[in-house]
């Protein structure tokens, strides 16, 4: 007993350490992808769910908001099915780079954003829909057409959102597992992310290593949300 | 500038019907009470309803058409001042100003920053944010930021009501001035009676939920018209250069049988020069007065008498044997009516005090 803990301990301590490094690494990358590709993407969309009259304003928002909602393993079978080399995704990107996009870091790149959008969108959505019209007709009457306006004034206006917005992505995509674990699996170096790898530790009875990266991931998610709270309002 | 708004704007319970064709020319003032619609007009012609079914278009170039799509407010060539300044919060005054200069590519007069920024006295403010400026340089800066834009209208939804004396004395004439250099005609909402009469060569009345052109901007300032007369009525006068006199430096001029003499050299001025008469600068003497250092006084007959609040206004026609007679308005006392027995029908003498040459002409 006391002979298997020590042998653990050792095989924990030595490539246990480079394996974190790695995972985080991937983790790293993961949401910085995933957050920029979704600054690009989600301000579009939340200033159409804030301002459109459409009837498909509903249909679109809950669209967004399924991730809030949907246990991540639900949207993560969807997902594989949808990334295998025989469903859509997956067979447009095997058709075009020859791989699909299960268990890569691309299919995990767009996997979190789906997963992420609302966290994203959500900020945005609220923050657009208390923009000044008044602001916007002033605008408007200096002659700014919507697309300038938007990028002109809307972004800028709600420079703060944004920046929440991103935080909310980036840490809500360091956080995430369950869609991870179905679309991605666990291969080191490109799909093995932290909470991957802390689950793996856990399966594996190592408990200091589990403590290690759950407490690292804890100590991060609190210091970057204190920071953005203390930002958004000093 | 041909300007044809014809059509219904519904807000809430309040409906306005404009059937206007005219053809604007400096400056027109619009005037009406408050909630007479003077502000949905100006939405209208700006491009903020599109959705109500009315007509509008600009020198034959349709903006707005029942049952069909409206021309966007950025696409039209008018820039508005609005009544509150609308200033970008996240940008300093500058900025502000910068953003109408790379608005976009439409259309119409484009002044030179420097010259505006000059003219309205914004340069101590271009390194400020809005919540750093006061109601006053805040309106500047907005005013500032409407005509940097491009424009071939200008809609100025009471630009000055924040602004002290002293700044609306020295921006109405750079605003008139501006608007005949540039031929760019200036739709001006305003309360302020002096302000709208300064600068004002047609005048629209927005009452009972109608705009319409007033004739005559003379008839017009001494017609009672309530909206006009509640804070400080007066009467504008056509009148004639004549001579300058240069050792007392008076300007002399005419107007039927009568000779006003006015401060400083108006020669430059042309030879039509408008005045504003306040009312409350005009008084009535049943006699010919003589010994007194008043130097301007007109005979003439009362026409008509309006009770306003403590005092009564009394129009006056002016004596003119040719050419158009012209009226003023004098504020006096009841007791004065009562003891002078004024009356409609009254020959009178008026003494004037004070008169204002129309801003714009100097």
């Amino acid at each position: 007993m006391r002979r298997r803990a020590s042998k653990q301990r050792v095989t924990a301590s030595v490539p246990a350490g480079a394996d974190v490094l790695e995972a985080a690494w991937v983790t790293a990358l993961l949401a910085l992808a995933t957050t920029a590709i979704l600054l690009v993407l989600a301000p579009p969309l939340a200033w159409w769910i804030a301002r459109t009259r459409s009837k498909w304003r509903a249909p679109v928002e809950a669209l967004t908001a399924l991730p809030l909602v949907l246990p991540p393993t639900v949207m993560g079978f969807y997902l594989l099915i949808a990334m295998a080399r025989s469903g859509p995704l997956g067979g447009l990107a095997d058709a075009i780079f020859g791989a699909p996009l299960a268990f890569t870091f691309a299919g995990l790149v767009l996997g979190s954003m789906i997963y992420s959008l609302p966290f994203v969108t959500g900020p945005l959505t609220s923050a657009f829909r208390g923009t000044d019209a008044q602001l916007l007709e002033a605008a408007a009457s200096l002659g700014t057409a919507p697309m300038p306006r938007f990028l002109r004034l809307v972004l800028p206006l709600h420079r703060k959102a944004l920046v929440a917005a991103a935080v909310l992505g980036f840490a809500h995509t360091v956080g995430e597992f369950g869609i991870v674990l179905m679309i991605g699996g666990n291969i080191p170096g490109e799909t093995r992310v932290l909470s991957i790898a802390l689950f793996d530790r856990v399966e594996t009875l190592d408990y200091a290593g589990a403590h290690a990266i759950a407490g690292g991931l804890l100590a991060f998610s609190l210091l970057v949300l204190t920071f953005t709270y203390r930002w958004l309002r000093p | 500038m041909q300007l044809r708004v014809r059509g219904e704007v519904v807000r809430g319970s309040f409906a306005l019907r404009a059937d206007l064709d005219l053809a604007l020319e400096g400056v027109a003032a619009l005037v009406g009470a408050s909630g007479a619609g003077k502000s949905t007009w100006l939405r209208l012609v700006a491009g903020f309803e599109p959705d109500a079914p009315a007509l509008v278009e600009v020198d034959g170039e349709r903006w707005q058409a029942p049952r069909q799509r409206a021309m966007p407010a950025h696409a039209r060539s008018v820039s508005t001042v609005f009544q509150e300044p609308r200033l970008f919060p996240h940008l300093n005054a500058r900025r502000n100003l910068e953003f109408a200069v790379h608005a976009g590519k439409r259309e119409g007069t484009r002044l030179a920053f420097d010259e505006v920024v000059a003219a309205l006295d914004l340069a101590p403010l271009l390194a400020l944010y809005p919540h750093q400026l006061s109601g006053g340089q805040r309106q500047r800066v907005a005013l500032g930021r409407a005509l940097l834009a491009p424009a071939k209208l200008w809609l100025f939804d009471e630009p000055m009501s924040a602004l002290d004396a002293q700044s609306r004395r020295e921006i109405a004439p750079y605003l008139h001035g501006l608007c005949q250099r540039h031929a760019v005609p200036i739709v001006y909402v305003s309360h302020s009676l002096p302000e709208v009469l300064a600068v004002a060569d047609q005048v629209l009345l927005a009452a009972d939920g109608q705009v319409a052109l007033v004739d005559s901007v003379s008839a017009f300032s001494t017609s009672f018209a309530e909206p006009l007369s509640g804070d400080d009525p007066g009467a504008v006068i056509h009148c004639r250069f004549q001579a300058f006199d240069a050792r007392y430096r008076l300007s002399e001029l005419a107007f039927g049988d009568a000779k006003l003499y006015v401060p400083g050299d108006l020669s430059a001025a042309g030879p039509e020069i408008a005045l504003f008469i306040p009312a409350r600068d005009v008084s009535l003497s049943t006699s010919s007065v003589h010994h007194v250092s008043i130097l301007n006084r007109v005979d003439g007959e009362i026409e008509a008498l309006r009770e306003r609040g403590d005092s009564v206004l009394a129009r006056v026609r002016c004596d003119a044997d040719q050419g158009e007679a012209e009226c003023l308005l004098a504020r006096i006392t009841h007791r004065s009516v009562d003891e002078l027995g004024l009356a409609a029908g009254v020959r009178v003498q008026a003494l004037i005090k004070s008169v204002a040459v129309r801003t714009g002409d100097v």
